[in-house]
């Protein structure tokens, strides 16, 4: 009989694996007054210098109060900030409004936001957004592998409500900028262990953690309302629950049976579909973010005069209404310019700017005048990585060039993004390639300078330009938004003349929201207006 | 008998440091670079990368990085995914979940499939037998996730009497459409086993005796026919256990039950060696223990089976 004991007591460790460690609990009964918005596991603990992707980001700017906040629209406004002072767009002077607290009860002064800039910015911190601070003289020393400083030379405090700022060159982005996570004062806790802090952040935001372990990982994170939060967005809902999904597909049944309040992103299965499914519900808008074919010059056939007429051949061949119609059901709209729609100083009519729109026979006599100078040769080869669902676009793309301009034109899948990438930073791509890029904070000079500077570490097409780098800094030194908006808008004129990339489409948000919600708005950066949501 | 198990017990050893190995080995040759990839399409600055790529031990080759991964695991160590969270944490939360889903698939599977597969094999070829032959077939046939979406709209969305995504409390009741969903496939192979087995058994002298010698019809079909029937289906359903916990990666993910699946599919995406490796690890150490299980359930089920 020996055997049957040893073979229940096998059972038994089983159960009592599966069972006994399995206790947890979830207050549903709260649910029903919060709202519920899609999330997923956030990357990183949850520290504003630490925290580089949306679902982490969606949180952190629940969380905290900085300098600045952006509405709905992309319009920077100050929040802690009583006044940014500048002369030169060099040197900043800041002073804080008063009596601001932690949600631990603690003050939030000059020194929160800069020990908390220099815990960003230090080397050994490893912080993943610590490029902002480059443009804060001292970066350089306090950001190297071993640091020769610990802080950063250009901050300095003034008194309880004041600081100042130098800067490495003039950037009139850098005031819209303050608005940024990275940016977000700190309190003292935080820096006596981050790894815990970031369990469980303690901010001055319109939000707070429900409580301690709110986070519960994998599954949601549940946000209450400061009441001591005294900025510029108050939560006009009872809290909020980021419930995390594993897929889109997932999150929209929920939206369906109503256990899902507010869905950013309608799966692509569904897209054709929920506007009827969801009918005043469903929600579409334009947002910071686009996608772009590149070419680097080592490419035959892409460099100097005969490469600017190819682009542009391929530019005018691409039937960009088209792809956006058929392959996207509307949820993407034809490119205008290097930036995207929804950014504050946002023109699209640039002078030269019809090559961006299909025009099969100038794309034919364009492309004659290239073969005039050398005659065309191999196959026209576009990269994209098949993990994030480009495949069908460029497909669209690379038929619309065939046909346009008979040439053999073909997409070539790279199995991750990372594959594209580390290929396009070694220049060794060798063909064109799709990329896109999604604003962190609302301004046409952050698309620009990340992208066609020409000592930027992320220009993808090694786009240089002395002229167009002037105008750049002229941009970032202009005394008034308008006449930076004026500056960029003649920088992107020779962006379009000098047909860095080809620009393809700008994204619309595609959501939707549950009828327990009266109003839910996306914001400019296609994430909800989370705040404003009301229940 | 303890020998027996204390035997199989050190031949997991180098199953465990083979299957590490292994996986390690094909993590760390999936193309790209899990520290640019945590940095997405934003810049870090060289500081900041070789910061991460020296904590994480990515600067080493790959011998050395399995050995410092190996030497934290005897401390219980697990190591810490990029997200900076221990994987050991990760470990306690997902699996219990997982299991208790398994389990639950697997009850279900098991006494579901053995009734009917009972009831068929006793009367084969009857209406009973044949309409159960072709229902089995067609589950075999439809894909598990086509039942697991199909479910979910039909009892989630359509008619709403069951959730349509589990919580964190993965409770019986909300666990218990995705054990269906999970258990339907080897439902149907239970089914057909058993149906099989009985059938074969039923002509069998010793049930032939059995009747002879008067013994009621309850007790020459639970006795005599179900248990000799067992055997193989024991040992489709420890195998399966294992199975399940591994193929719970769909049901998962349709049903958003924070289980191993969504982790362990995040993980390989982040291509995070400590988190893939240990999740597989703490699978293939199930699997063995299953296999060792049904291997002692035998002896229960058969007494001629013996232990050396």
């Amino acid at each position: 009989m020996r055997f049957h004991r040893v073979t229940a007591l096998a059972a038994a460790v089983l159960l009592a694996t599966s069972l006994g460690l399995s206790a947890c609990s979830s207050d549903d009964a709260a649910a029903a007054d919060i709202v519920t918005v899609n999330g997923a596991e956030p990357q990183n603990p949850l520290v504003p210098t630490n925290t580089n992707e949306n679902m982490g980001g969606r949180v952190v700017d629940r969380l905290f109060a900085g300098l600045k906040y952006y509405d709905a629209d992309g319009k920077a406004h100050n929040e802690m900030a009583e006044s940014i002072e500048t002369t030169d767009r060099k040197s900043y002077r800041i002073t804080i409004e008063p009596n601001w607290k932690f949600t631990d009860g603690t003050p939030v002064t000059a020194k929160s936001f800069v020990d908390a800039w220099n815990y960003g910015a230090l080397g050994t911190n490893a912080q993943l957004q610590s490029y902002v601070f480059s443009p804060i003289v001292g970066f350089d020393e306090v950001s190297a592998e071993k640091p020769t400083a610990q802080t950063m030379s250009g901050l300095k405090v003034v008194d309880e409500r004041t600081f100042t700022i130098e800067l490495k060159a003039p950037s009139i982005d850098f005031e819209s900028e303050l608005g940024y996570a990275p940016f977000y004062p700190l309190p003292e806790a935080a820096f006596e262990d981050m790894q815990a802090f970031g369990q469980n952040p303690i901010g001055n935001g319109p939000y707070k953690f429900a409580d301690a372990g709110a986070w519960e990982h994998n599954v949601k994170i549940d946000l209450v309302p400061n009441p001591d939060y005294q900025g510029g967005r108050p939560a006009k809902n009872k809290g909020l629950r980021f419930v995390m999904y594993q897929s889109f597909d997932t999150a929209y049944a929920d939206l369906q049976s109503g256990n899902l309040d507010a869905l950013d992103t309608i799966p692509s299965s569904a897209l054709s579909v929920y506007k009827q499914e969801l009918g005043d519900r469903a929600i579409a808008k334009p947002v910071a973010q686009n996608q772009h074919i590149g070419v680097q010059s080592n490419v035959p056939h892409f460099a100097g005069e005969e490469g600017l007429l190819r682009r542009r051949a391929i530019s005018m061949a691409i039937n960009r209404e088209q792809i956006c119609e058929k392959i996207f059901h509307g949820t993407r709209i034809p490119a205008r310019d290097f930036t995207a729609s929804t950014l504050p100083g946002f023109d699209g009519n640039l002078p030269g700017s019809e090559v961006l729109k299909y025009n099969p026979e100038e794309a034919k006599r364009l492309w004659a005048q290239a073969d005039a100078i050398a005659p065309w040769s191999g196959r026209y080869e576009i990269a994209y990585n098949s993990d994030g669902g480009h495949q069908a676009w460029i497909e669209a793309v690379a038929n619309s060039v065939k046909n346009t301009l008979g040439i053999d034109a073909i997409a070539v899948p790279y199995p991750t993004f990372k594959n594209i990438r580390d290929e396009v930073n070694a220049e060794t791509i060798g063909k064109s390639f799709r990329y896109g890029w999604q604003g962190d904070y609302p301004t046409m000079l952050q698309f620009l300078t990340s992208q066609y500077y020409s000592y930027s570490e992320t220009n993808n097409v090694n786009y240089a330009n002395p002229e167009f780098d002037r105008l750049l800094d002229a941009a970032l030194a202009a005394p008034t938004q308008e006449e930076s908006y004026r500056l960029v808008a003649q920088a992107q004129t020779l962006l379009i003349r000098d047909m860095a990339d080809i620009p393809v489409l700008d994204y619309v948000a595609a959501a939707g929201h549950s009828d327990r919600v009266s109003s839910a708005r996306l914001a400019w950066n296609g994430l909800f207006d989370f705040e404003n949501i009301e229940k | 008998m303890a020998w027996y198990i204390l035997r199989r017990l050190l031949q997991m050893i180098p199953v465990f440091l083979g299957a590490t190995l292994l996986i390690y080995a094909m993590v760390f040759l999936i193309p790209g670079d899990p520290i640019k990839a945590l940095a997405g399409e934003k810049p870090l600055t060289p500081a900041v990368e070789a910061q991460l790529r020296a904590r994480y031990h990515l600067d080493e080759p790959f011998l050395m990085q399995y050995l410092l991964y190996l030497k934290g695991i005897l401390t219980f160590d697990f190591g810490t995914a990029y997200s900076g969270r221990p994987v050991r944490d990760e470990l306690a939360r997902a699996f219990p979940i997982t299991i208790r889903l398994a389990l639950m698939a697997v009850f279900i599977e098991g006494v579901f499939g053995i009734v009917f597969g009972l009831i068929a094999g006793l009367r084969k070829g009857k209406l009973f037998d044949s309409t159960m032959l072709v229902a089995s077939l067609v589950i075999i046939a439809v894909p598990v996730f086509v039942v697991g979406y199909l479910a979910q709209f039909v009892f989630g969305v359509k008619w709403g009497i069951a959730p349509t995504t589990v919580s964190g409390k993965a409770s019986f009741a909300e666990l218990l459409l995705p054990a269906i969903v999970l258990g339907s496939l080897s439902f149907a192979y239970v089914l057909r086993l058993t149906r099989n087995s009985v059938a074969d058994n039923m002509s069998a002298d010793y049930v032939r005796t059995a009747t002879a010698k008067g013994l009621g019809r309850r007790r020459v079909v639970t006795v005599h026919i179900l248990r000799n029937s067992m055997i193989p289906v024991v040992t489709f359903l420890g195998a399966d256990l294992g199975a399940l916990i591994g193929g719970a990666i769909v049901t998962e993910g349709i049903f958003n039950i924070p289980g191993v699946g969504g982790t362990l599919y995040q993980a390989i995406q982040r291509v995070e060696p400590p988190t893939v490796v240990s999740f597989v690890t703490v699978l293939v150490v199930i699997f063995l223990i299953a296999n060792l299980v049904v291997d002692l359930l035998y002896a229960a089920l058969d007494p001629r089976i013996r232990y050396a």
